[in-house]
């Protein structure tokens, strides 16, 4: 038996490469749904700040310097949570291959996953009642090598995200069948 | 053939457990029930005071004469209604008192059986029996007291019918051909000298350094602090100096004092769980049997092992060549630390006999690593760099000259440590196998089948993003490994390349 690495019976350039695979990007409306979810968080820094304004904690005067800290954090976090809605949006997509799915998010940290359908555990598609509003659907795949490995796309159509799932669990079945 | 059916017949008729089940079942129960309340009985007996603290107290000696009551009709009942027996292939539990409960799983869906035995088992002659499972039921097939001699051959059955039914169902799925299920080998044993060598060159430097160090940092604050504060407080300056120097004899005393307790709580450690271990290969797995109170058998298919990995510490290496040795297997439900057993004090040589055994005369010499990328050096010192360029400052403004020297030499051990830790990360990829190799003063090694890969995910920070370099993190059914900071292109081949076997490739994973 061989070891080195280069020595394969398959042709190197012939292993099909997730480098050059063509993504689709998720429905437009998702970012309405990520949008909405950093302004209800930017809701809640309101009432915690507007409940607090009303405390004794301005009185003083290291109280009011820890109010306008807050505020000014408070402020940064939703700034930031916003952008990464929107920078964030941008960056996932996802790809299907005839034997795995590959799907790519991260603003500042990148990353790609790709789960083999043989490996699939099961797929489930669910809808919050925010993104059954916008008509969007989210598709969870689950392997064996526990939550930190498993796919999560959001911001499918419904019917895409059944047919995806449908397509994974049948291919999985067909490959057991082998 | 006739001893397998007289097995067999003898697991037809309905049967309960040993007798003596009624008192570990007892037992196991009182073991949950003081799990559940012993917060309650600590705030009870910190708690309440006078009065209220005595009628709270007999309130709780009738709640305890009561629960225990109970439990203990509950133990009876359940003994009494709880029967096993083997028919059609199929292991066939029936039990519940009030609930019952009649389950039966097919023979070749069992994965392991493992024997356990507390002291009290041991006192009284039996064993329980773990009979773990493929699927998603998880204890229901446990028997809690069974003598030894039927526990084996419930075993021996189970297991040998197993392969019966696997070989004639599937041909090549198998990774090995069959092999008798009674076939022993003995791999290696551990002696009293193995233990001791365990137990000394357990990593005390780690976890003294740390206390040591805590310690030595309170101490500078102390001395930082106490010029400007104490002796305008005591108006004596000599009762300082005197702190200092008790200090530093109290510093040398907790270094001792702590080493010894290391030691000792180490040495009885490895001796508790690791006397007399024995570790053989048995058909396709290993076993493993040790411990001084309870003695446990475990048994690690070599289907269901995920990752197999062995490292070593600095005084483990320099002193007596020995390294840990861990099989992680894959839980029935999800990730499960007692499903991965360490194993330590093996030596070079055993260790590649296991692996010989598990991946087929591998050949680790013939492996051809790589290296990963320098940047990964770059940015650990980067990032020292900038952390030093913060607190050196800080140091320097609150006038503590010995500060300075100690934060510089930390942040030169660091630097030195990510240097190590550098060279020492690489990585190979055989036809079947990944091995990635790490570690700092100790080395870290680590071997996984190619096609018990679940999923892959490749990563990039902003800093290897800038650099063009990415993580890729291997998902396996017992956890992850990751092969940082390589230049992207290759990230990219290499988990083309891990994709493409997994895909390939014909083998369950488990």
């Amino acid at each position: 038996m061989e070891f080195n690495f280069q020595n394969n019976q398959i042709d190197i350039v012939e292993i099909p490469s997730i480098g050059d695979l063509h993504y689709t990007g998720v429905e437009r409306n998702y970012l309405k749904v990520r949008i909405i979810n950093s302004l209800i968080l930017g809701l809640v820094f309101s009432i915690i700040l507007g409940s607090l304004f009303f405390t004794d904690l301005r009185e003083s005067a290291d109280g009011r310097w820890v109010y306008l800290g807050l505020v000014v954090l408070f402020i940064l976090l939703f700034v930031l949570s916003l952008l990464s809605s929107v920078k964030g949006f941008q960056y996932m997509s996802y790809a299907l291959r005839e034997r795995d799915i590959v799907f790519k998010k991260g603003w500042i940290w990148k990353s790609q996953t790709m789960i083999p359908f043989k490996r699939v555990q099961h797929c489930e598609v669910n809808q919050s009642p925010v993104e059954r509003f916008f008509e969007l659907a989210k598709l969870k795949v689950y392997t064996a090598g526990g939550s930190a490995s498993d796919l999560s796309i959001s911001g499918l159509n419904p019917q895409v995200a059944e047919r995806l799932k449908h397509f994974i669990t049948t291919q999985n079945g067909n490959d057991e069948e082998e | 053939m006739t001893k397998r059916n007289d097995l067999a017949n003898q697991f037809v008729e309905p049967r309960r457990q040993s007798l003596v089940a009624i008192v570990l079942i007892i037992y196991k129960y009182y073991k949950i029930i003081l799990r559940q309340v012993w917060p309650f009985f600590l705030v009870l007996v910190l708690g309440s005071r006078g009065n209220m603290r005595d009628k709270w107290e007999s309130y709780f000696f009738y709640a305890v004469l009561v629960i225990g009551g109970i439990s203990m009709i509950f133990a009876i009942l359940n003994y009494f209604k709880h029967y096993y027996y083997i028919e059609n292939d199929e292991l066939h539990v029936s039990k519940g008192v009030f609930k019952k409960q009649k389950i039966s799983i097919p023979l070749e869906r069992v994965q392991t059986i493992n024997f356990e035995e507390n002291i009290f088992h041991r006192v009284l002659g039996v064993t329980s029996l773990k009979i773990d499972t493929a699927g998603s039921i998880k204890k229901e097939f446990d028997l809690d007291a069974v003598t030894k001699n039927e526990a084996r051959g419930i075993r021996d059955y189970i297991l040998s019918r197993k392969e019966d039914l696997e070989t004639s169902q599937i041909q090549s799925l198998s990774e090995h051909d069959v092999e008798g299920v009674e076939n022993e080998e003995l791999i290696t044993q551990l002696s009293f000298v193995d233990l001791l060598k365990i137990g000394i060159s357990y990593n005390h430097l780690k976890s003294a350094g740390l206390i040591i160090g805590a310690i030595f940092w309170l101490y500078t604050e102390v001395d930082d602090l106490f010029p400007n504060i104490l002796p305008q407080k005591f108006d004596e300056r000599e009762m300082y100096e005197a702190a200092i120097s008790t200090g530093l004899m109290m510093l040398l005393f907790v270094t001792v004092f702590f080493l010894v307790i290391s030691f000792s709580y180490s040495l009885i450690r490895a001796i508790i769980r690791y006397y007399d271990l024995s570790f053989k290969r048995r058909g396709n797995g290993f076993k493993i049997i040790s411990g001084l109170f309870t003695r446990q058998e475990f048994s690690a298919l070599d289907s269901k092992i995920q990752l197999v990995g062995w490292k070593d510490n600095l005084l483990q290496k320099k002193l007596f060549g020995i390294y840990d040795l861990s099989l992680k297997q894959a839980g029935s439900v999800a990730i499960n630390s007692k499903k991965s057993f360490v194993v330590p004090g093996i030596i070079e040589e055993k260790i590649q006999a296991i692996i010989d055994f598990h991946f087929e005369d591998l050949d680790l010499t013939k492996f051809e690593f790589t290296p990963v990328s320098i940047k990964m050096l770059h940015r650990s010192w980067l990032y020292l760099m900038v952390l030093c360029l913060i607190f050196l400052p800080v140091a320097y403004l609150t006038a503590s000259f010995r500060g300075m020297i100690i934060i510089s030499a930390m942040f030169l051990f660091f630097g030195y440590t990510a240097f190590r830790k550098y060279q020492k990360t690489k990585y190979g990829i055989s036809q079947d196998v990944l091995c990635i190799k790490g570690g700092t003063f100790g080395d870290e090694n680590v071997l996984i089948k190619l096609h018990k890969i679940q999923s892959i995910e490749l990563t990039r920070s902003p800093y290897q993003n800038r650099h063009r370099l990415g993580s890729v993190k291997i998902y396996t059914a017992s956890g992850k490994s990751v092969i940082p900071y390589l230049p992207i292109e290759e990230a990219i081949r290499i988990t083309d390349r891990l994709m493409f076997k997994v895909e390939s490739s014909n083998k369950p994973w488990m």
